[in-house]
């Protein structure tokens, strides 16, 4: 029976317990689903070169052993293996290959394998972040087929293009614009045709990258119409619901002198957002679209595996998508300053409200990572929440690894990029370290801290402008994602600060501390800046 | 009477008998709220249709009273209608409902005062009469009123299935019912259908609609028609449409051929319908019954004689047969796998199943989702409802397509308490039709876990205290009695192979327990009983025999094989107990006897006796060794023994002429008895073909037999007269202090056995045991004949000697009394054959004292 059968012929407390019953669980119902399926993922790694690989030390019998015998591992364990797609390694067969960006990898993209079973699971738990988007309590949702859908995610091979391909033999959805069109277009192209269409006709879900999104809202004008000639052709065909809609909007935004916002136009019945950035755009999303966007956490590599509630307020992780490690914050910045330690895990029944984690999953029903450390950092916001009604802890996406600088969800800058990009603009940089900072408005950017080679004669003829400028170049050749930054956010994240030369070996010789490249503690970053002492007059834009 | 006219009669009244008959049902049935708004709603169509009916037919008490009453029904219908969806929905809005009753009681007063429509009055057009009613632009309230109300009740459905409270396929009936009368309401404008009694038409079919309605929902089961007001209903429309369609035939015939009867026509005739009526609710009633009834008390009956069944029987298989016999009977088109909770293992195995094509070789551990969401449901549930469940999430793929295989679309779990001890899993056949089960056939499953669960339980508890019965508490194997059956089996398995039984027994083992304590006594057994279990495996089946003594029976196995077994036992045991860590060194060993069949041993008993004595050889031989029983040649076996029994009499002689020699200083008339009562036992045992072992044994036992007389006081030994019952009591207490001495004589106890019976007689009235017979050793009756004679021919305190030949026809007398015929034969035989050369007192008159 497909989704859509079960709307139309089941009570909707039976669909909510099939998608949504995984809320009702408590912690030690959640931790035995858990133990479970890993299980049954060892026996799968057993029976398969790759599992027996990573299974050096003998086959795990239970969970203890599984976390004592078998190593953290990171995408270069399976490289060899999955970048040319060797099936035969493989515990399960793979119906799709999903791709994403390796950021600091001898690769430009990682690949993950889905097997069926993943893929099943995947379904029932975007539908139930689908059923949870709409609903307003326990219990209560509101899914229609035939809802019009503006979705603007990445296309396939990414993650997120998988989506409609799984909902779509569920339940019929309009998707805006059709998923067939939407594959020959850019991501930019189908963005704007996607809101052109939701302004003729009306929209009710909408998933989308909350990057994107807050671009978007913040263009609609633009976005939907294009002015002058583009609005008269909007008119032509819209619906005259949406017409009456915009009219009557128009007249409010004239008369009050506000802007046209998205909630003037649309009643959302779902709002469904990714990406890393999230946290930082939600609030202001909601006074927008006067609906509180949905979180889902996920990746390629773990596909969908967490998703807010109703009260859109912390992400739980589903059960049967992965098993859950973490690492703690202390544990993480002690194997940044010492890479030979082996930090330790912890199990979602051992966290600590408030703490900062690494996420480590295992991927179950078939996939190919065993303990494999993905790069997010979640903050664990409560153990339960009586309010929902919940007895299972609840997450906040914080940020990539401290090694790692996500710009908005679309880039991740390594050391490795840097360099690169610093040896290719041949600018005379020494010492160097990059950090993610925030602006006023919330954005992120990087800020890179460069000591300009003393020795270099043309150095003193740089000024931190043109520095900034070279680089940026040289960041959108290089990058790709990095280039889409600036086309469809309009925003460039790249600072430059120069630091007076010499002044990274002083402190590593002051505090016998080592300056990490990327994602430098604050703490760093401040004692460095004071050291320099307060800039020179133009030090800064020499 | 036009056709038109006809259809005002007849519909409003088959939809007066209709209603009339769907409210007596649903009064028959258990009520609730909702059922009482259905009912108060029968109620309302009831009086649409039926004062409709009576005012076109005119009847008393007039027109305007059938009209008030059908009108009143009619306004009654929309608020009935709310009533019951709001009843229907479960809905709390209890403001609203009070205020729309309010409303509609308002209403129903003022259309009593004719406010909105005037009484109807007759119009006759052509052939066709008519009512017609005066209508005051007022109705239109109640119109609007009408419309509000049923709008309100469709918003309650509507917001009752949004919420998922209800299923929309329940209101399917309704919104049938809806249609038509909607369908009717519209046809009523058009012309050809003003004449038509369309509104009571659709009064019935929206009171037949809701009455499903119900039913579906499992509120009014079908069998309620066959209650008694219904089919009584039923009873008198029939008989009453008779006597009207038959009246005036039954009076033209009464008046023909019953005309001097005349005055008691009515008498007759009432009477005559009386009995028609009563005949026609009986064959209604059977009639209901078995079409109603008669499935499900074939299935009550079929669920008493399972019950019955299963009460009868302890057994586990026998219940699980009975179990499958009744789902075979009466699941056709299902195949059922029973399985059953295993305590040992924790899960749950397949034990059975309906189709014989089925391998019971399936299994669910006691933890996996499925059995967890089943018990926690307790009743017999849907597979689909499983998969909807957020244990589903937590199943193997291979287990989801293990279910998805076996096509599970029912599973019954069978509870005891708050324990699932069964469950079983339906699947549908192939050929079965795709219809679902009803939810009688459901609960009648029910039922029988509930019956089962009961019978199960009481043969679980059966089988533990069996089986309690079969194991040593201890170390967990079987113990003696029931190895015995084991070998038995074994034995009859076997006859036409070989059988080997090894008995391992711990060396010093007492002397163990006294060093380390008990404790640790029981600790190594167990150790030991578990490491006897693991090393035998499948091969063979091992029991504790007794304190230290372990038995293993290895069916269709050579020696060697059990050899193989002691000797891995025994490094075992070294590493064990040398190997155990402790400070102090431990010391423990074992000797074990092998004894098979048929190389040495034709019987268990013999298997038994031998691989005993094999154990006996090897301790005699330094402990610590394993010893195979070898039939040896007779002679060379009985030479041996003689030999070793001779080198130890005559080791212990010093000892046993002390103890004799006191005796007879004790009781001097007893002089060298116990020395002639030695030589004649020996001398007639060689006569009675004993072998040389045997002569020995009854020897010694001669010159032991009366040792215990030195505890008896020697007045009671040197008494003259007759003694007293006490004193009698005394002497014979000397047979258990013998046997007492003898025991502490260093490895003589093989003595015992004559010596304790040879106070015994042949018919059973002598003493210690009272044995008879052949039950009595043959050394014992060898000794018996000896005492008595050397008793007889000797002078004591209390009589003289008899004469030799007194004596012997003193035997003569009592064989087959007190000796055993055929040795006191012999005995005279050889006295008087002077084989037995005879030490007797001089006799001066015979006298028949018996011995004491």
């Amino acid at each position: 029976m497909t989704f859509e059968e079960k709307l139309k012929q089941c009570p909707a407390a039976e669909i909510w317990q099939e998608y949504c019953g995984f809320l009702d669980l408590t912690l030690p119902e959640y931790m035995q689903i858990q133990n479970r399926l890993v299980m049954e993922q060892v026996s799968l790694m057993a029976a398969c070169p790759l599992g027996q690989r990573l299974f050096k030390n003998g086959v795990p019998r239970n969970v203890e052993e599984f976390r004592t015998l078998v190593p953290l591992t990171k995408f270069e364990d399976y490289a060899d293996v999955l970048l040319p797609q060797r099936e035969e390694m493989l515990p399960a067969k793979p119906v799709v290959w999903l791709h994403t960006t390796w950021e600091g990898g001898d690769f430009p993209s990682k690949r993950a394998p889905y097997t069926e079973s993943m893929l099943e699971a995947y379904t029932r738990n975007i539908l139930a972040a689908m059923i949870l988007s709409t609903s307003k309590g326990r219990g209560h949702f509101h899914v229609r087929p035939g809802a019009r859908v503006l979705y603007s995610l990445a296309p396939m091979p990414y993650a997120t293009g998988m989506f409609p391909d799984l909902i779509r033999p569920q339940i019929r959805l309009r998707f805006m614009p059709s998923v067939r069109e939407a594959r020959k277009m850019s991501f930019g192209q189908q963005t704007r045709l996607g809101y052109k269409l939701a302004v003729k006709h009306g929209m009710n879900l909408f998933f989308g990258m909350s990057s994107v999104l807050y671009g978007a809202t913040r263009n609609l004008d633009s976005l939907a119409g294009g002015g002058g000639g583009g609005s008269l052709s909007l008119l032509w065909g819209m619906s005259p619901r949406m017409l009456v809609r915009l009219l009557s909007a128009l007249y409010r935004c004239r008369r009050d002198g506000t802007h046209l916002r998205p909630r003037d136009l649309f009643k959302l019945d779902g709002f469904v957002c990714v990406g890393t950035d999230t946290a930082l755009y939600k609030n202001e999303l909601a006074e927008a679209w006067g609906i509180r966007p949905l979180e889902l956490a996920g990746g390629t590599e773990p596909s969908c595996m967490g998703t807010e509630t109703w009260s859109k307020n912390g992400l739980v992780f589903f059960p049967d998508a992965c098993f859950y490690e973490f690492i703690p914050e202390h544990e993480y910045l002690r194997e940044l300053e010492d890479p030979a330690y082996t930090p330790r895990t912890y199990l979602m029944d051992e966290l600590v409200a408030g703490q900062k984690y690494e996420l480590v999953i295992t991927v179950l029903k078939g996939g190919a990572f065993l303990r494999y450390r993905v790069g997010d950092i979640y903050r664990c916001l409560r153990l339960r929440n009586p309010e929902d009604k919940l007895d299972l802890p609840q997450f906040e996406y914080v940020d990539r690894i401290p090694t790692v600088i996500d710009i908005a969800g679309f880039t991740r800058i390594t050391k490795r990029e840097i360099e690169k990009v610093i040896t290719l603009s041949r600018l005379p940089i020494g010492h160097w370290f990059a950090v993610k900072e925030y602006d006023a408005d919330g954005h992120s950017y990087l800020d890179l801290y460069a000591e300009l080679d003393s020795d270099d004669p043309g150095a003193a003829s740089l000024s931190r402008q043109i520095l900034q400028e070279h680089l940026s170049i040289y960041f959108r050749s290089y990058d790709g994602d990095y280039k889409d930054l600036k086309r469809l956010l309009g925003m460039d994240p790249l600072r430059v600060t120069i630091l007076k030369s010499g002044t990274v070996d002083a402190y590593t010789a002051r505090t016998g501390r080592r300056v990490p490249p990327v994602g430098a503690p604050r703490e760093i970053v401040l004692d460095i800046l004071h050291m320099q002492g307060p800039a020179e007059e133009g030090g800064e834009d020499r | 009477m036009t056709l038109n006219e006809r259809l005002f009669i007849i519909v409003p009244l088959l939809s007066l008998l209709c209603n009339l008959f769907l409210f007596l049902t649903a009064l028959s049935t258990k009520k609730d709220r909702l059922v009482y708004a259905f009912i108060a709603l029968l109620g309302a169509f009831t009086m649409w249709s039926g004062g409709s009916l009576f005012m076109r037919l005119q009847l008393a008490p007039g027109s305007p009273f059938w009209y008030m009453v059908s009108i009143t029904g009619i306004f009654l219908v929309p608020f009935l209608v709310y009533n019951f969806i709001y009843r229907f929905t479960a809905t709390k809005a209890p403001f609203s409902h009070i205020v729309q009753g309010a409303i509609w009681l308002v209403i129903l007063l003022l259309n009593a005062g004719n406010v909105f429509i005037t009484d109807p009055h007759m119009v006759t057009v052509g052939h066709e009469t008519r009512f017609e009613y005066g209508v005051s632009p007022l109705v239109a309230i109640p119109i609007l009123m009408a419309v509000y109300t049923l709008l309100a009740s469709w918003r309650l459905a509507y917001k009752s299935c949004r919420n998922g409270q209800t299923d929309i396929a329940q209101f399917r009936p309704m919104l049938v019912g809806v249609a038509v009368m909607f369908a009717c309401t519209v046809s009523a404008v058009l012309p050809q259908m003003v004449s038509l009694p369309v509104d009571t038409f659709s009064c019935m079919v929206n009171a037949c609609c809701l009455y499903y309605m119900l039913y579906r929902r499992r509120l009014v089961p079908l069998r309620s028609f066959a209650s008694n007001g219904p089919v009584f209903a039923i009873a008198l429309i029939c008989a009453s449409v008779l006597l009207v369609s038959c009246y005036r035939a039954a009076d033209a015939f009464y008046a023909r051929y019953f005309a001097n009867f005349m005055p008691y026509k009515t008498i007759v005739f009432s009477v005559a319908v009386s009995v028609l009526t009563v005949l026609l609710f009986c064959l209604v009633r059977r009639l209901m019954t078995a079409i109603l009834l008669k499935g499900a008390e074939q299935q009550n009956e079929e669920l008493r004689r399972f019950s019955t069944d299963v009460n009868k029987t302890l057994s586990m298989n026998a219940l699980l047969q009975l179990y499958r016999d009744y789902l075979q009977h009466t699941m056709p088109g299902y195949t059922a796998r029973i399985f059953v909770l295993d305590s040992r293992t924790g899960c749950y195995e397949m034990r059975d199943a309906t189709e014989m094509s089925v391998a019971c070789r399936d299994s669910f551990a006691a933890d996996d989702p499925l059995m967890v969401w089943l018990k926690s449901r307790g009743c017999c549930s849907q597979y689909a409802e499983f998969t909807r469940s957020r244990y589903f999430r937590a199943l193997w793929q291979k287990e989801k397509d293990r279910l998805d295989q076996m096509r599970v679309e029912l599973l019954l779990p069978v509870m005891s308490g708050e324990e699932m001890t069964a469950l079983t899993l339906f699947s549908r056949q192939d050929t079965a039709a795709r219809r679902a089960l009803s939810q009688d056939r459901l609960s009648m499953l029910d039922s029988v876990a509930a019956v089962l669960a009961i019978a199960l339980n009481n043969a679980s508890l059966y089988e533990a205290l069996r089986k309690k019965a079969q194991f040593d508490p201890l170390t967990g194997l079987y113990n003696r009695s029931y190895f015995q059956e084991v070998l038995q089996r074994d034995f009859d398995l076997a006859r036409h192979d070989q059988l080997t039984v090894l008995i391992i027994s711990f060396d010093d083992f007492r002397l163990y327990n006294e060093l380390y304590g008990a404790a640790e006594g029981d600790r190594i057994l167990k150790r030991f009983a578990n490491a006897l279990r693991v090393l035998v495996g499948s091969r063979g089946t091992v029991a504790r025999y007794s304190g230290k003594e372990f038995v293993i029976s290895f069916p269709f196995c050579a020696p060697d094989t059990a050899t193989d077994c002691a000797e891995q036992a025994r490094q075992w045991l070294r590493r064990e107990v040398v190997g155990s860590g402790q400070t102090t060194r431990r010391f423990l060993t074992f000797c074990a006897g092998i004894s098979s069949y048929p190389t040495c041993a034709r019987s268990v008993e013999e298997l038994l006796t031998y691989a005993g004595m094999a154990v006996y050889s090897a301790k005699n031989s330094g402990k610590n060794r394993v010893c195979l029983y070898t039939p040896e040649p007779e002679d060379t076996r009985i030479a041996k023994s003689y030999a070793s029994k001779r080198a130890l009499a005559d080791s212990c002689s010093s000892t046993i002429f002390a103890l004799t020699a006191a005796i007879d200083a004790k009781d001097h008339y007893t002089f060298s008895h116990s020395q002639h009562v030695a030589e004649y036992a020996a001398a007639l045992a060689r006569a009675a073909g004993l072998d040389a072992e045997h002569i020995e044994i009854v020897r010694q036992a001669g010159l032991l037999h009366d040792i215990g007389k030195i505890g008896t006081p020697e007045t009671i030994l040197s008494k003259t007269g007759r003694l007293t019952a006490e004193e009698y009591d005394v002497i014979k207490q000397h047979v258990e202090d013998s046997i007492s001495m003898i025991r502490y004589l260093p490895s003589m106890d093989y003595v015992i056995p004559s010596v304790l019976g040879h106070h015994e007689r042949w018919d059973g009235q002598g003493y210690p045991r009272g044995i008879a017979g052949e039950q009595i050793p043959i050394g014992a009756r060898c000794l018996c004949l000896a005492d008595s004679f050397d008793a007889m021919v000797s002078r004591r305190s209390y009589k003289d000697a008899l004469s030799v030949d007194r004596a012997l026809q003193e035997i003569e007398d009592n064989l087959g009394s007190q000796f055993d015929p055929r040795l006191g034969k012999l005995f005279i035989d050889l006295v008087r054959s002077g084989k037995i050369q005879v030490h007797a007192d001089a006799a001066p008159e015979p006298s028949s004292e018996p011995a004491r």
